[in-house]
């Protein structure tokens, strides 16, 4: 008889042998950083592994169980955290080499939420620098690989999340998205990506990229896990927030309407036609489901895409301007170039680009969401790339639909939907906004009536000569350089 | 480097006098990336105006 190893286990099926004695929290984190330690060195999906402190939360997870005093759904199980995000007791670099050695004396409020509900906090994960743009080879580490060929890139910024996800060394993580952050690494990795609904979960205590489109978001290993850590940690004081993502999970798509934004992207010159065929196929599953699916018709995405590019480099600049001042030489040379370039933008181009966005929701939710209850999409247009392709001297955008759902604030979520050469797909499942709970119950659906979600990476690694043929020879990259051994903190 | 005279946003001269005036250096070698960054930001704008003036006909468009 094979016995599973728990770093496999799901996240309700080791919180049910949580509670009836099968198993303890303990073994079970012990379990992930086994499988962190045997594999992350082809990854480097974490930046910072804090095996001591999750050993002891855990344990204390276990006492606290066992006195009968259960802290909710993510009590005794692992999570990861993008380093973006502030965690007391643990290095914070922001993807930064500006920040080596920086160590926060409070935690942002989703990790308090965290630690609160009895989740154990495994490490730091690796980022875009200050979420912004990558992957770049100019930093004291290495962006993180894509477990499915580790000689591609993740997508990002919550690179790490989603190669930690993909790569089996965690079952769900915490990221960011500002403009397809979570979703596009999600689907570049085969995993699920959810970004809620702007303003649902907290943004305090993480780096600010841009506040009026940053969102938390989460990636995890199947839309189940993601409910389950959705309804974990999102704000149950909102007026926005009815059902919960868990209790949507098993019913039936019957009656749902679905419209299919499919004009949006299939006309576009850079989509690989293997995620077309990957998301027709898709909306004939749910058909198929019992869903009325329709095709519908959004505002033109060139619009979504320079408001959002306009209210981000506009934030970004400002957030980042007095340190450009005292640091921007320390700056990865991409992220110093493109946070600079919002340096033309005025505060008057700011509120235009707002007022479009304003005008852009009320479009979507008055054309769209008042004929069906969710759209499909796509998320990325194309498969994962190859690092080489991003060794040229500026920031290189691959082709996404992810951007229009920060500018609106509409709940999105990524789900595995097939494969194109090998590599993963992912559709983009669009909600009204506080309605995560019927993105979930779709993409569950949909994930237990195909089996793509089931196959998982196999491990091909480059070793050092691979990843350096990709032209990729900078000092660090592909030989982990420990962050204590790079340059201070400012 | 691009040649900051075939761009139609600001000129090098103006996004260095600009990063000066707030104590932000912008050496040569990544002046190229950053102008073609806020020449295609300038037509956002533009774009966003031309959107916005569409909404609502009477009204000039923001500047």
């Amino acid at each position: 008889m094979t016995v599973q190893d728990p770093a496999d286990l799901a996240i309700d099926e080791a919180a049910e042998r949580l509670r009836d004695g099968q198993l303890s929290s303990v073994a079970l984190t012990e379990a992930h950083l086994d499988r962190i330690a045997r594999r992350d060195g082809d990854y480097h999906a974490f930046l910072h592994v804090d095996a001591d402190a999750a050993l002891i939360a855990a344990g204390a997870a276990d006492k606290a169980l066992q006195q009968g005093d259960d802290l909710g759904l993510l009590h005794g199980i692992p999570v990861g955290i993008k380093d973006i995000f502030d965690t007391a007791g643990m290095p914070t670099t922001y993807g930064s080499g500006l920040y080596c050695g920086h160590m926060p004396e409070a935690d942002a409020e989703i990790v308090r939420r965290i630690r609160a509900g009895g989740g154990i906090i495994l490490g730091k994960l690796e980022t875009y620098e200050f979420a912004m743009v990558g992957p770049v080879f100019d930093r004291p580490f290495p962006p993180a690989a894509n477990p499915w060929d580790a000689s591609r890139f993740t997508g990002g910024s919550s690179s790490g999340s989603a190669a930690a996800v993909a790569g089996g060394l965690v079952r769900t993580t915490i990221g960011s998205d500002t403009g397809g952050s979570v979703r596009s690494p999600a689907a570049y990795c085969g995993v699920v990506g959810l970004k809620p609904t702007y303003g649902r979960i907290s943004m305090q205590g993480a780096y600010p990229l841009s506040p009026s489109m940053d969102h938390v978001g989460l990636i995890s290993a199947s839309v189940r896990e993601a409910a389950i850590t959705f309804d974990a940690i999102a704000d149950r004081q909102n007026e926005r927030a009815d059902a919960s993502a868990c209790s949507s999970l098993g019913q039936p798509l019957d009656g749902l309407r679905i419209g299919y934004a499919r004009a949006w992207f299939a006309n576009d010159q850079q989509l690989a036609p293997g995620v077309l065929s990957a998301l027709d196929d898709a909306a004939s599953q749910l058909s198929l489901l019992g869903a009325a699916i329709e095709t519908v018709a959004l505002p033109d995405v060139a619009l979504f895409e320079a408001a959002g590019a306009v209210i981000i480099h506009a934030e970004a600049f400002k957030a980042h301007r007095r340190q450009l001042a005292a640091s921007g030489s320390r700056y990865s040379a991409k992220v110093f170039q493109n946070i600079l370039s919002g340096l033309c933008l005025t505060d008057n181009d700011l509120a235009l680009a707002r007022k479009a966005a304003s005008v852009l929701r009320l479009q979507v939710d008055g054309t769209v969401f008042s004929r069906v209850d969710a759209l499909l999409t796509a998320s990325t247009l194309t498969t994962a790339l190859p690092f080489a392709d991003f060794t040229g001297e500026e920031a290189r955008w691959t082709p996404m639909r992810t951007i229009a759902f920060n500018v609106t604030g509409h709940p999105a979520l990524v789900v595995p939907c097939g494969f194109a050469d090998g590599l993963p797909v992912g559709l983009q499942l669009v909600g009204r906004a506080g309605d995560e709970a019927t993105l979930c119950r779709i993409g569950h659906c949909y994930e237990q009536a195909t089996d793509i979600s089931t196959v998982k990476p196999t491990r091909r690694c480059p070793t050092a000569g691979a990843a350096a043929s990709t032209g990729m020879q900078q000092p660090g990259f592909g030989w982990f350089t420990p962050l204590s051994s790079a340059a201070g903190p400012t | 480097m691009v040649s900051d005279a075939t761009l139609g946003g600001p000129t090098l001269d103006q996004v260095q006098a600009k990063a000066g005036l707030l104590h932000i250096e912008v050496t040569p070698e990544r002046a190229g990336p950053i102008l073609r960054g806020a020449r295609h930001l300038r037509d956002a704008v533009e774009q966003l105006n031309r959107f916005i003036a569409d909404q609502e006909p009477s009204a000039e468009p923001h500047r």
